[in-house]
């Protein structure tokens, strides 16, 4: 069996790519769109890609599985309450997927959203990871209120449930990988972005979410002291959920003139200048808005243009 | 969208950051940068900069400018510039209709770079009066132990909470017929054919318990 994380830093998330070798399979958890990283780390062990799975609708991303099941052939698995739109394995509490002496059993976790589950892979039966998108983060846990201040009490009753009375029954040393890290704005407290993977036990110590609390306790305690969110967030569900476009890879952006770049933007274009704010400030084209490129540059591209 | 970026491998990190969020359709980047915009006869601009030692002075002496810290309102709580005005960078362009266009506006954040995007954005506006704190900001203000304050100044309008994201039409024209979270709460049986879209059973036991 093997792992793979790959850090998507723009979201602050982790992708893991989980496989056995001597099957020749492996599957790719809360993949993005940009999927030739996965399916190079799955030529690297020599596999095929046999799964893409979903561990909630996303509200920060667009989803990659559509576009890795395009590529490689694979399968999207889903969970089956989620609502997808397009063809998916539609997968229920204790569903299996078997790949040789791996199995990940799909586990329903709301709390994040109401159709999470996280992804419980055994070795020969024995359970040794859990892959739990936003229903246990290291040192904390994904944020509540996304799907409206009405659903998030709710929804915060869940994730105690999900934590208390499902995660943290599963053994102490069961590697714990979530897919929402500190630096994603899913993130309801300040969660370490090193570090992955924990484990079960360690999350039983050290995580707020895991301290022992009332119910109404834990709910006054995963609604209090969570930030705005990127505006962009409000579309991506109903993306996801209808199945986003195949690009079929990765693109080039086009060279444009100055004089083409003048008229385009007469015409409405947004002109963005990605250099650093001390360049820009000194000298810069009227009207352009400056989003520096680093890490936060796709954040605050959906955040500042309509 | 059409970017100003220096060179091909920014490029690459441009489309994979923006094809994760959605963005499809991105029209090109300004080939030859400022220099081929200039050579084409067009104009270029710079944004008024201001330190904070300038910034003090003018506060100090009154009929200061408004200043405008974009940071996210809990970095706001934590500490500010004392007098000055919290609009998160993201909330900007819909207040702009309310910020005065007669007031000199000074922008800052914590580093200075989402100063430096909302003083882009209010100067595409149409606004000449403003000035940007592009290095450093307010924890540099208080730590200098320039006058500061801490919480909100004055009290904030309280409202219900804001309207659902990711509101949609409804129903899904189409979809399959999704539970109601009622029917998840109350583990009622899901309509007739609609097996595939219900969780294991062992979920509603639990989640049909009371508050306690």
């Amino acid at each position: 069996m093997f792992i793979e994380m790959i850090g998507i830093a723009s979201l602050g998330n982790t992708t893991y790519v989980i496989g056995s070798e001597q099957a020749g399979q492996c599957a790719v958890i809360d993949p993005v769109r940009d999927v030739d990283h996965y399916i190079a780390a799955a030529n690297k062990h020599g596999v095929k890609v046999s799964y893409a799975l979903e561990t909630h609708v996303h509200n920060d991303f667009v989803s990659g599985a559509r576009e890795l099941a395009a590529q490689t052939g694979c399968q999207v698995g889903a969970s089956a309450s989620g609502g997808l739109l397009f063809p998916s394995l539609r997968l229920q509490e204790n569903d299996d997927l078997a790949m040789g002496e791996l199995t990940l059993k799909a586990l329903h976790t709301p709390g994040h959203t109401p159709e999470h589950v996280a992804y419980l892979a055994l070795e020969h039966g024995k359970p040794v990871a859990v892959f739990t998108g936003g229903a246990l983060m290291l040192g904390g846990a994904a944020r509540v209120d996304l799907l409206g201040d009405r659903l998030a009490p709710l929804l915060a009753r869940w994730l105690r449930h999900t934590i208390q009375d499902k995660l943290l029954l599963l053994p102490d040393d069961v590697k714990v990988y979530p897919t929402h890290g500190g630096g994603s704005f899913c993130s309801a407290a300040p969660a370490s972005q090193g570090g992955i993977p924990s484990t079960i036990g360690q999350e039983r110590q050290h995580n707020p979410f895991a301290a022992p609390m009332d119910e109404l306790e834990f709910v006054k305690f995963a609604l209090t002291g969570l930030g705005s969110y990127p505006l962009y967030y409000k579309h991506m569900a109903d993306i996801n959920r209808r199945g986003p476009d195949v690009l079929g890879g990765t693109y080039r952006l086009a060279s444009l003139t100055a004089l083409s770049v003048h008229h385009q933007m007469e015409e409405g274009s947004v002109l963005v200048d990605t250099r650093r704010q001390l360049e820009f400030n000194q000298n810069h084209i009227p009207s352009s808005i400056l989003v520096p490129l680093n890490d936060n540059f796709s954040t605050w591209i959906g955040w500042v243009i309509p | 969208m059409i970017f100003v970026a220096p060179d091909l491998a920014s490029h690459e990190t441009i489309v994979r950051q923006l094809i994760r969020i959605g963005y499809d359709r991105l029209n090109g980047y300004l080939s030859g940068g400022l220099e081929a915009w200039q050579s084409a006869g067009l104009p270029l601009e710079m944004s008024q900069r201001l330190e904070l030692p300038a910034l003090r002075d003018q506060v100090a002496h009154g009929q200061g400018p408004l200043v405008l810290d974009v940071r996210q309102h809990n970095e706001f709580r934590a500490g500010h510039i004392q007098g000055s005005l919290n609009i998160e960078l993201g909330k900007l362009s819909a207040h702009l209709d309310g910020l005065p266009r007669d007031l000199p506006i000074v922008t800052v954040c914590a580093s200075g770079m989402r100063s430096s995007i909302a003083g882009s954005i209010l100067q595409r506006d149409g606004r000449s009066n403003i000035q940007v704190v592009d290095e450093m900001g307010a924890p540099e203000w208080i730590s200098r132990g320039y006058p500061s304050a801490t919480g909100d100044e004055y009290p904030l309008v309280q409202r219900p909470p804001p309207p659902v994201l990711g509101g949609r039409p409804w129903p899904a024209p189409g979809g399959p017929h999704r539970l109601s979270v009622g029917q998840l709460v109350q583990g009622n049986a899901p309509h007739a054919g609609q097996k595939s879209a219900h969780m294991g059973k062992e979920s509603h036991v639990h989640l049909a318990r009371k508050p306690q």
